[in-house]
């Protein structure tokens, strides 16, 4: 295994604790829709600086890419603001 | 364009020399779906405060199952049932109608009115008292268990010095939009001839509190201007009565886990596929992509209406 496998296997590993300090707050603030959202917010935040250095470190980090991580980003963020009653 | 590359990846080379993504997944698509749900989230708001028949109150929370689920869960306890008392009754709708009138939900008021005016301003002159609110649930077992499943809240709905209950279900309208509001109060009069209390068969479960007024502690209380009562009866009225005709919460929940299903589904028909082919893409990683959506579903599953303080 070289380098470069390693340094994927770190990055899911970081992504996986992104997933699991989010879902550990998500759950943590239940009946706190707010406090929910922030989570919400933060996690995607973290997962797309995350999609950023992923792609960049593989040197295929393009406008494209960005845009995707983005709008990926987004839909997940507003489809919480529709369920959580956050009002925009 | 067939009607296959929009739902699976592309068979053959683009002008890069990749394949592409079914193109319901491509940049295009994801703005449209971005837009959709801003609309959604629009329409909500626009339908809530110009045509509140359609979304409506939530309306199966009612007084003497709030205080039956109470007083069943201090009684599993082995705690006295909550007797029922009037004059925490008026405070609560008091506080109801100031939050209404003053537009916030909180144990104090912006203008630092804080929950214990509320008790003496009705005449309850308490040893003990305590606080729990509730916005946006369905039915009244739900706020109980919220209340249940938060350390604090539950701290005092099981606390054993409240003798008497109160409670408030409000209907208005708050920061534009229409809801339920559940004031639960809990008191311990001074004395014990004080107060006049209602025994009630239901009384068979306490309230909680997230806010408490420790006994022998100075209680402070700010002055108001404005005396807490319903002074715009068409702002806030008692609950239970007006049906919605969209339960907007499971709308919004059905109607968002449809789509998060369908992009997982196209994502997972392409990974599966660009593994087959050993395919490299210029694009973000499937897997972490699909990893957010699935996890993002499971937390709208899990998503509760409904909120307290």
């Amino acid at each position: 295994m070289n380098s470069h496998h390693h340094l994927r296997i770190i990055h899911y590993i970081l992504l996986t604790f992104i997933f699991t300090v989010g879902s550990a707050f998500f759950l943590h603030f239940e009946y706190y829709p707010k406090y929910q959202f922030i989570t919400v917010l933060a996690t995607v935040t973290a997962y797309i600086l995350w999609g950023f250095s992923h792609h960049a470190s593989e040197r295929r980090l393009s406008w494209g890419v960005i845009t995707e991580y983005l709008l990926l980003g987004f839909v997940v963020v507003l489809m919480f603001a529709a369920v959580l009653n956050i009002r925009l | 364009m067939s009607l296959y590359e929009q739902f699976l990846p592309h068979p053959h080379l683009y002008k890069h020399g990749h394949h592409r993504r079914a193109k319901l997944l491509h940049l295009p698509a994801l703005a449209s779906y971005l837009f959709f749900l801003l609309s959604l989230i629009f329409s909500i708001s626009f339908t809530s405060i110009h045509l509140p028949g359609i979304l409506g109150y939530a309306t199966n929370i009612n007084f003497d199952d709030l205080v039956k689920e109470t007083n069943k869960r201090r009684v599993e306890q082995g705690l006295q049932p909550l007797a029922i008392n009037s004059r925490l009754n008026a405070a609560a709708a008091s506080k109801g109608a100031y939050m209404f009138t003053h537009n916030f939900w909180a144990h104090v008021a912006p203008d630092g009115t804080t929950p214990w005016y509320f008790f003496t301003n009705a005449g309850y002159e308490y040893r003990f008292a305590g606080e729990n609110l509730a916005r946006d649930f369905n039915d009244s077992n739900s706020v109980v268990e919220a209340w249940m499943d938060s350390p604090s809240h539950r701290e005092n709905l099981l606390n054993p010095n409240y003798t008497d209950i109160g409670f408030a279900v409000v209907n208005g309208t708050l920061g534009g939009q229409e809801t339920t509001l559940v004031v639960q109060l809990f008191g311990k009069p001074l004395s014990p001839n004080y107060l006049a209390t209602v025994p009630s068969e239901a009384a068979t479960a306490e309230n909680a509190r997230s806010v408490s007024q420790p006994a022998g502690e100075k209680l402070t209380v700010t002055p108001i201007n404005n005396p807490p009562a319903l002074e715009n009866p068409a702002a806030s009225s008692p609950a239970g009565q007006i049906l919605p005709a969209v339960n907007i919460f499971n709308a919004s929940k059905g109607v968002t886990l449809a789509l998060g299903l369908f992009m997982t589904l196209l994502l997972a028909i392409d990974g599966v596929y660009a593994i087959r082919h050993r395919i490299l893409r210029l694009s973000g990683s499937t897997l972490a992509h699909l990893g957010l959506l699935a996890l993002a579903m499971i937390g709208i599953w899990y998503t509760n209406v409904g909120a307290i303080v």
